[in-house]
């Protein structure tokens, strides 16, 4: 797994590729809380190139999406793979979770 | 998948992987769709996870985790066992499907995810073993390996050109390896492959070639690639195999990619 962070003018960008499983899903949760403690709470994870993510990774993204919520920002996701959708349809997470088919629409989102 | 498949691992997190690759590949080789290979690998991830979790408590040295696949009246069996304390998974919470965020409780996600992706689980607990036993619908005898399944005819300069069409998927890849490998067998050392009738290709496509690749190398062969759509393209560009291959838009520039 690989995680490359950008900051836009109004949101973070959060863009993930490779595997997400059980044993990198905490990484991706210290990256995000990073974000988090930094102030960034408008936040796109972009999953485009996630061609797997176990539900370790999914309770990362949940944990995240909670606690920007709860200081007023939101947590989107773009542009999943259909295994990945599936997955998170689910899980019934596509409807706690904004998704957007793109980068630019998620990021536009906000 | 003529005969039965086993894996042993210590039931740490960082082996799990492994556990996914065995799976994988076994249920590709049983002839499970592309989508149903992806739901046997992840139950067995989500079920693994949790044997090292919840049954083991994370400890490190704590156990062995035993992986069996077969195939059984069409559908492709999949035995985990572990000699851990007694897991029971159906004591574990169901997950709320529909609440908020705010509610949402982690805990349960994986065995639900089994439970939504394989036709059938079993749980038993037995001699000092956890085992669960999952099953797959879906699974078909390999065909048996036939002569080079893709077109091939060989150019005035003494080229070989394969043609696979369709999809280079965990099942097909394996007719493109036995493809390549009759043609270096018959002694060809500069092979391209045409890609024109190729609509999608899976990692076992890419090694297929990767092998081919290596044994014409061996040789001092060459094979070059060419008239990839987008979507296959792209693929090779995500996985970096497109810095692997010389890959062409058309024949003859691939021919003067691997002219001596």
């Amino acid at each position: 797994m690989h995680i490359t962070v950008s900051e836009m003018r109004r949101t973070t960008l959060v863009e993930i590729s490779g595997r997400i499983d059980s044993t990198n899903a905490t990484s991706l949760g210290e990256a995000l809380n990073a974000e988090i403690d930094a102030g960034h709470l408008q936040m796109v994870v972009d999953l485009s190139n996630v061609e797997y993510i176990s539900s370790a990774g999914l309770r990362e993204l949940v944990s995240a999406a909670k606690k920007v919520r709860q200081n007023g920002g939101d947590l989107r996701i773009a542009s999943p793979s259909p295994r990945v959708r599936e997955v998170l349809e689910l899980a019934g997470l596509d409807t706690i979770f904004q998704v957007f088919p793109t980068q630019v629409e998620a990021v536009g989102s906000f | 998948m003529p005969e039965e498949r086993r894996l042993s691992l210590p039931a740490v997190l960082q082996r799990i992987p492994e556990a996914c690759e065995f799976v994988n590949k076994a249920a590709g080789l049983s002839g499970l769709d592309e989508q149903s290979v992806y739901h046997c690998e992840m139950s067995v991830d989500e079920w693994c996870t949790n044997v090292v979790e919840h049954g083991f408590g994370g400890q490190p040295n704590a156990g062995h985790i035993e992986i069996s696949c077969e195939v059984k009246d069409h559908t492709f069996v999949i035995t985990v066992r572990d000699d851990g304390p007694p897991f029971d998974p159906t004591s574990l919470p169901e997950p709320n499907r529909v609440t908020s965020l705010e509610e949402r409780r982690p805990g349960g996600l994986g065995w639900f995810f089994i439970q939504k992706f394989m036709n059938r689980v079993e749980y038993t607990y037995a001699d000092g073993f956890n085992q669960l036993r999952m099953y797959k619908e879906g699974a078909r005898p390999i065909p048996e390996a036939t002569p080079s399944p893709y077109p091939a005819h060989t150019l005035p300069n003494g080229v070989r050109v394969v043609s696979p069409n369709g999809r280079l998927d965990s099942l097909h890849g394996r007719q493109l390896e036995m493809a390549l490998n009759a043609q270096i067998d018959a002694g060809f050392t500069r092979v391209l492959v045409a890609f024109e009738a190729v609509n999608y290709i899976s990692s076992t496509g890419l090694k297929a070639l990767l092998t081919a690749m290596r044994r014409l190398q061996e040789r001092n062969g060459q094979i070059a690639l060419y008239g990839m759509s987008a979507r296959v393209r792209e693929v090779f560009e995500i996985s970096g195999f497109d810095a692997v291959f010389p890959i062409a838009a058309s024949a003859d520039e691939a021919l003067a990619l691997i002219r001596e």
